[in-house]
Formats: structure tokens, C-alpha cells, sequence
């Protein structure tokens, strides 16, 4: 049985740790539903629940055999003048994704990195 | 399938139903025969190992011979000897042409795609109906045939010169070496999204690309849920990356090695430094 993971307790850790970024989510692969979140502010709260709701489309590709099926992809970034977010797939959990988001003029190396290291230590947790 | 097999018959829209059953066919030889609504032939599509060679319309027997003088800046009476000449000399017309240095074979190629895709077109206006009809293949250089895709995208590049245009220029400064890249249109009209453009080498099949398009309209009109309509998405996966954004009037997509995102990245904020307008992309 998998033991009880404190998702919002380590999204609050990993956004205290990243003052760039405007929240962060640890996310159902599957459903787009949210397992634990960390926003500064409610007014990110709705679009943080539409790019989790997004994963199954976004966190995703064609499959590279030419069939129908599609593939999962390892990190997604979605950028527009408004808003940069990251995606991340746990690495042995492909079931869970990480995602961040910070405003449009980011830094979106650092970002990303960012969202990588809290999907890895996100994976850790629910080894 | 064998050269041997019985006939199939197909029902054909468009376009891209004539170049999937092609796709089908994989690398067979032969002649797709075309019937239009009441059963009388319009014309074929020639197959060779799973490449399209040509296609020829009725009413469109004078058209080659047109648009070769056009590349050839030769005048109709000029043209109307040389197809004399070429039959002299027992040689296909554009091969002679390109031996006797009056057009270059990329001249030639482009008249043959160019017919071809017109073909295409006027073969499948209405809803039609074909036959495979297998054969030994041929002695076509593989130079003049193309994939599916590439007839396909001149289709619709025909209908839309000026997005064609405009989409061949962004791919050009947008992809480099081992990278490809697509853009497509979509319209009411249309069910799925549609090539008009490609670069590189894109997945051959027609089918394969479509899903291509398919995903990146899908993943912009989610990624615009919640961004801004000038979003620009990014997938990596092992050693490369897909992309996607969309311009005044095509959605672009592509596969790159993994510096192709920060690169386009880079080239998006230079051309708003520059003033143009977000880089290219939709606003």
C-alpha cells in the first residue's frame, strides 16, 4: 500500500523555496485532478486548474511507431506573453506531473529546472 | 499485397483520401483508375513503389505542357516542337527537356508536383471512385515522384498561395538541419487540419502527419484555456522535442533536438525586440 504523501505540504515547500513562480501543482496524469497545490494568491488558483486539467493533452505527443496511439512526454513548457509554465513527469511515477507557473517574462531555463527538481523529489517521497 | 492481387475499389472525397489509400498501398506499383459520381473515368493516379509518380485529369492533357513552357520561357509554338523532337527521340518530354538544358530538373520537378497536385484536385472536387489496378513498376526516376504528404500540402498551397507563402517563410527561419517542419490550415470546411506547407523530411505517411496537426491544434486551443492566444508549446521526449504555435493564418508544428525550444524561444524575442508583431505569431 503507498504510504500517505503530504502533496500540499511539498508544493508550500517547494514554492517557499522559488519566489519566481506563482504556484505550483503536483497533478493526476490521468484526470487533470490536483493531489496538492501552492499558489501565492487566489488569483492564480483558476489558471493553475485549467493547466492541470490540460495534462492529458499537453503531457503528451503522437507516438513515434505511426500508430494511433499517443506517448507520454518527459516535460512540457507552455509560453505566452502572459504566463510560462513547466510540466514534469515523475520519473518512476509517470502517473504524476509536477507543474509550475510563473508570469510571462521568466526566466524559463531556471523555471524549468525548477519544476524537474520538485518532480524528483516528488518521485523520492513516494518511493 | 502482390502484383497479382484482385482490384480494390475505394470511395474518394478529397484529396487526402486519395493520398491515404496511396499510404495503404505501401510500396506497391500500379494505377489508381478514377471514376467520377456516374462511373465514367476522369482519370488516374500513377504508383510507383508507394510514391506518387503522376496524375492525370481529363481536361487537363494540355496543362504539363503549359506549365513546363512557363518554367522553360518558351512560347507554345517552341513547346509544340519540342514535344515533336522528344518524340523523335523516344524520350519521356520532361527528361528530354532537362537533357537538352531547357529546363533544370528542379524546373521539371516542380511542373510535374504542380500538375500532379492540380490533378489531384480536379480528380477529387467531387465525391469520386477508384480502383487499384496493380502493375510491374515502371521506369520512373525516383527524383520526379513524391510522397503523399508533399502532394497533399501543394494542394492546398494551390487554393491558398499567399498563406503558402507566408508558412514556407516561417518554416525556412524557423527549422534548420535535421529538424522538420509542417504547417497546417483549418477551416469549417474541414474535419481535420490540413498540410500546406512542409520542410525537412516529416513523417511520409499522410495519415501520420495529420495526427501531427490534429495534436498541436489541440494542444494550442487547451494551452489558450489558460494563456494568452500567442502561446507557443514545447514537449520533450528522450532526444527530441515537438512544437507547436500558430501564425496569422497556419498552426505550425515540428520536431527538433532538445536546444530547438530554447532556440525558437530566442528567435520569438528577437523579433519582438525588432517590432514585428509577437514575433510572427498570433496576438
Amino acid at each position: 500500500m503507498d504510504r500517505q504523501i503530504d502533496f500540499d505540504g511539498s508544493m508550500n515547500q517547494a514554492l517557499a523555496a522559488y519566489r519566481e513562480a506563482a504556484a505550483v501543482a503536483c497533478v493526476d496524469a490521468r484526470t487533470g485532478m490536483l493531489l496538492g497545490a501552492s499558489t501565492r494568491g487566489a488569483n492564480f488558483e483558476d489558471v493553475l486548474e485549467h493547466a492541470a486539467i490540460g495534462v492529458s493533452s499537453l503531457c503528451t505527443a503522437p507516438s513515434s511507431r505511426g500508430d494511433d496511439e499517443s506517448d507520454d512526454v518527459d516535460e512540457t513548457l507552455v509560453i505566452s506573453d502572459a504566463w510560462t509554465h513547466a510540466f514534469a513527469r515523475v520519473r518512476d511515477r509517470p502517473d504524476l506531473i509536477v507543474v509550475g507557473m510563473a508570469p510571462g517574462s521568466t526566466n524559463v531555463a531556471l523555471l524549468r529546472k525548477w519544476v524537474r527538481e520538485v518532480a524528483d523529489r516528488v518521485g523520492a517521497s513516494t518511493r | 499485397m502482390t502484383s497479382t492481387a484482385i482490384a480494390r475499389a475505394f470511395v474518394l472525397n478529397s484529396p487526402k483520401d486519395a493520398c491515404e489509400i496511396v499510404d495503404e498501398l505501401e510500396n506497391e506499383s500500379g494505377e489508381l483508375l478514377i471514376r467520377d459520381a456516374a462511373r465514367d473515368p476522369s482519370g488516374s493516379i500513377f504508383i510507383e513503389r508507394g510514391r506518387v509518380c503522376w496524375a492525370a485529369a481529363v481536361g487537363l492533357n494540355q496543362r504539363l505542357g503549359d506549365l513546363l513552357a512557363a518554367r522553360a520561357r518558351v512560347d507554345r509554338n517552341e513547346m509544340s516542337r519540342l514535344y515533336t523532337a522528344c518524340r523523335v527521340a523516344k524520350k519521356p518530354l520532361g527528361e528530354f527537356l532537362v537533357e537538352s538544358g531547357v529546363v533544370s530538373s528542379i524546373d521539371l520537378r516542380s511542373a510535374l508536383l504542380q500538375h500532379t497536385a492540380e490533378s489531384l484536385s480536379v480528380l477529387c472536387e467531387r465525391r469520386a471512385f477508384a480502383s487499384w489496378i496493380p502493375r510491374s513498376p515502371g521506369s520512373y526516376s525516383a527524383r520526379f515522384t513524391f510522397r503523399t504528404t508533399e502532394v497533399l500540402a501543394y494542394c492546398l498551397a494551390t487554393q491558398f498561395p499567399d498563406v503558402a507563402e507566408n508558412a514556407e517563410r516561417e518554416l525556412a527561419r524557423s527549422f534548420g538541419e535535421g529538424d522538420w517542419g509542417a504547417a497546417f490550415v483549418r477551416s469549417p470546411a474541414r474535419a481535420v487540419p490540413e498540410p500546406i506547407a512542409l520542410c525537412g523530411h516529416p513523417p511520409t505517411s499522410t495519415s501520420a502527419l495529420i495526427r501531427l496537426g490534429i495534436w498541436a491544434v489541440s494542444a494550442l486551443d487547451v494551452a489558450r484555456t489558460f494563456q494568452s492566444r500567442d502561446v507557443f508549446i514545447a514537449t520533450t521526449r528522450e532526444e527530441s522535442a515537438f512544437v507547436a504555435w500558430e501564425t496569422s493564418a497556419a498552426i505550425v508544428v515540428g520536431q527538433t533536438n532538445l536546444q530547438g525550444p530554447g532556440r525558437l524561444l530566442n528567435m520569438r524575442s528577437q523579433r519582438r525586440r525588432r517590432g514585428e508583431s509577437n514575433g510572427g505569431l498570433r496576438s
